[in-house]
């Protein structure tokens, strides 16, 4: 019993890891995805695609002054992880990326199988 | 519309540990979280408000309360719809009762990556005193 309690905590993450709220929406071109990020930089802000996955991760850098002493404490802050799988409807060449005010804005092209397509309908004669 | 809120626990360790510290909850405080501190000369007042610009912040400092105002609006193009939605928005109101002892004049204020940062520093009373008993 012993033993296997060491183990545990061996491999309990040090860190917390904190899951991003996120806003998705679609347009005629794109599909957009707006991440809370309260904290990070662009430097300490990871945004990428590795096969059909989009990984956030980003980490926010200690913001607390030594000496300071907690009265209220309604979040914490550390490293935001967060996964979304793609399929086949992005358009991986059209992928960008922005930060501003703690907010990560990603606009991920379509592919033009996801686009509208409009129907022309022949009116018979 | 209804949010599901991390914070709800945490919230009533909050109100349990510190009754006076934060009054007039809004009841979403997913909106605009915040961690109070201290230290020996100032208070320190951090809340997380994402996408906020910081000039539609509004922070008033009345006597020993200060509070923290404003609204974040969801951001969407026209013509598009929303697939997922987890973000919150809404008007948000935040109210710190803080020790009477506050030197308004140098309060300090700044937003940096949707973090609103307050720096309020205590008034020369409050701050500890050695007293120095004299041996006679």
């Amino acid at each position: 019993m012993q033993k296997k309690k060491k183990e545990l905590t061996k491999t309990t993450p040090k860190e917390e890891v904190l899951i991003p709220d996120v806003d998705i929406y679609e347009t005629e071109e794109a599909y957009v995805l707006l991440a809370d990020l309260p904290g990070v930089d662009r430097d300490n802000l990871c945004v990428d695609i590795k096969e059909d996955e989009l990984i956030i991760d980003g980490r926010v850098e200690n913001v607390f002054k030594e000496g300071e002493r907690p009265l209220a404490e309604e979040f914490k802050l550390g490293r935001y992880y967060r996964k979304f799988a793609l399929g086949d409807l992005i358009n991986y060449e059209n992928v960008q990326a922005s930060l501003k005010n703690g907010v990560l804005k990603v606009v991920l092209g379509k592919a033009e199988a996801a686009k509208p397509k409009k129907i022309e309908v022949k009116v018979a004669e | 519309m209804t949010w599901k809120d991390p914070f709800n626990v945490l919230e009533e360790v909050v109100e349990n540990l510190f009754p006076t510290i934060l009054t007039e909850q809004e009841i979403r405080t997913t909106l605009a979280p915040v961690v109070v501190s201290e230290d020996k000369d100032n208070y320190y007042v951090r809340v997380l408000l994402p996408g906020v610009e910081p000039d539609k912040i509004n922070v008033v400092l009345q006597d020993r309360q200060l509070s923290i105002e404003g609204e974040r609006k969801p951001e969407i193009e026209e013509k598009a719809t929303f697939l997922r939605r987890e973000r919150p928005y809404g008007k948000f109101k935040r109210v710190i009762n803080l020790s009477k002892h506050i030197d308004s004049e140098k309060v300090e204020a700044s937003y940096k990556n949707g973090i609103l940062f307050l720096t309020l520093p205590k008034k020369e009373e409050l701050k500890p005193r050695q007293i120095k008993i004299k041996a006679e």
